[in-house]
This record gives C-alpha cells, sequence and structure tokens, in this order.
C-alpha cells in the first residue's frame, strides 16, 4: 500500500519501447493512490507527451541515454511527477502557445502535447541542473473531502 | 488496436477499440484513409472503445478530417470517453470536428 512521502524511483532507457512499460508503471502508481480514470487518463497523456518528445528531440542518438522518472504522492491525493533527462535543454514551458483556434484545414499537431501539459496538470515547473533536464508536474488525483463523503480511510 | 467497420446506407461506420497513440496512429490512419479511397465520403467514427487518445493519435485524426473535408464529405466521432472528450476539448477538436454523444446523432449528422 502507498503512504503519502512514498516515492517511486524509475528509470527507463530513452527508447520507443519503453513507453509503454514506463506508463503502465505510472499508471499502477496512480491507481494505487487512487481517483477515476479521467483525471488517470490525464496524466498519463501528459507523461506520454513528455516521454515522446524526449526519445523524439533531446538526443542525436538515444543510445545510452535513459529517463528517470520520481513520483510521489506529496499530499492525499495529490502527486508530484518529475522527469529527467540528460538531453539537449530544453523548457517545454516558455514554448509558444498552440492557436487551438485554427480552421481544421489550418490545424497542425505538433506542440499538443506541451498544450496538454499546461492545461491538464495542476502545476508544471522546469529547472535545468548542469546537463539535466527536470520537469516537474503535479495533479490532484481525487480530494480528500470526496473519500470521506465515500466513506473511505 | 481493433477496427471495425459496418455500412449504413451511405455512411460508414467507423468503430476503433484499444489506444490511439505512438504506436497505433498510423494504423489507424491507414485503415481509415483505406475507407475513404475506396469511395467512402461519410463517416461515423466510433470511439465508444477508446480508452487512451495521444496527440500522434490526434495528428491521424486530423490528417483524415482534412481528406474529407477535401471531397467534400461528412465525418463524425461519437461516444467518446471523458477523457478522449478531454482531450478533444483541450486540442480545440471539438470546435472543428463534428463530436457527437451518441452513434445516432453522429450517423443523423452524416446523412444530412
Amino acid at each position: 500500500m502507498m503512504a503519502t512521502g512514498d516515492v517511486v524511483v524509475l528509470r527507463v532507457d530513452a527508447a520507443a519501447a519503453q513507453r509503454r512499460p514506463l506508463l503502465d508503471a505510472v499508471e499502477a502508481f496512480c491507481r494505487q493512490v487512487g481517483g477515476d480514470d479521467r483525471i488517470l487518463g490525464q496524466v498519463l497523456v501528459v507523461v506520454d507527451e513528455v516521454f515522446t518528445n524526449i526519445i523524439s528531440y533531446a538526443h542525436d542518438q538515444n543510445e545510452g541515454h535513459g529517463v528517470d522518472v520520481e513520483m510521489t504522492e506529496i499530499m492525499p491525493g495529490k502527486i508530484s511527477i518529475r522527469i529527467s533527462d540528460d538531453g539537449r535543454a530544453f523548457n517545454p514551458i516558455d514554448r509558444p502557445a498552440v492557436d487551438t483556434g485554427l480552421a481544421l484545414e489550418d490545424r497542425k499537431v505538433g506542440g499538443l502535447g506541451i498544450h496538454f501539459l499546461k492545461t491538464f496538470m495542476d502545476s508544471y515547473a522546469y529547472e535545468r541542473h548542469g546537463n539535466t533536464n527536470h520537469l516537474t508536474v503535479t495533479k490532484q488525483l481525487w480530494v480528500p473531502a470526496d473519500r470521506d463523503k465515500e466513506g473511505a480511510v | 488496436m481493433k477496427v471495425t467497420a459496418t455500412q449504413e446506407g451511405s455512411v460508414t461506420i467507423v468503430a476503433i477499440e484499444g489506444k490511439i497513440d505512438t504506436d497505433t496512429c498510423d494504423d489507424v490512419e491507414a485503415a481509415l484513409l483505406a475507407h475513404i479511397n475506396k469511395g467512402a465520403k461519410r463517416l461515423v467514427i466510433d470511439l465508444a472503445d477508446v480508452t487512451y487518445v495521444s496527440s500522434a493519435g490526434l495528428r491521424a485524426v486530423l490528417i483524415v478530417g482534412k481528406k474529407i473535408k477535401s471531397l467534400q464529405g461528412k465525418m463524425a466521432f461519437c461516444t467518446l470517453r471523458p477523457v478522449i472528450w478531454d482531450v478533444f476539448e483541450a486540442s480545440g477538436f471539438t470546435s472543428i470536428l463534428t463530436v457527437c454523444e451518441t452513434r445516432d446523432g453522429a450517423l443523423a449528422f452524416c446523412q444530412g
């Protein structure tokens, strides 16, 4: 059983084949914390987009590089996920906003991953330390008051 | 990921099952374009059994949407799960594509 403050640490290779195992691990962590499928799905999409960006753009050659993921329940029902990579410096937060109001024929999909990050997460922060990018997101998976109403913990 | 198609008059109903992500988006796109290439110009895309869509999946949706528009066809999505709706809405896709609550609603739109 997860307890608030427990940290789950994962390291996966920067490789497309690691995307599904990583998302499965994030899902397992979130399910232990609790919450519904809708919020879980939002978290998975964001981790997917961040990881996919890293393996697509962070390195000239992904071989020998990894991605570190640290997941914590920082408060009851609220999680923090920190994703770190040693790729080229990339701050997703200061990318220009996507124009989601364009007509169908003018729309492009580039940048939507970062847009999801900003839309779905409660907070997000980027730091560059030495050769490493750290992206930290938080999300409330369930509100303690809701839990009390359901008669759970 | 699985794609099943049925014909309802002039409308092709395509039901997708599974995840539409970087692993499956090319297959989804190819399956939908194959129906268009065979002459389908009115498409209902039923997402009731789609559990996950990432931006890679939206790219496929956008390509198919542009193709249908260029053919002056009609396309409607239906029965999105809450998280799929969130992804469509956050992307602005609910404004540029027709998204219906029910399959009947989507069918009616495409028949019109």
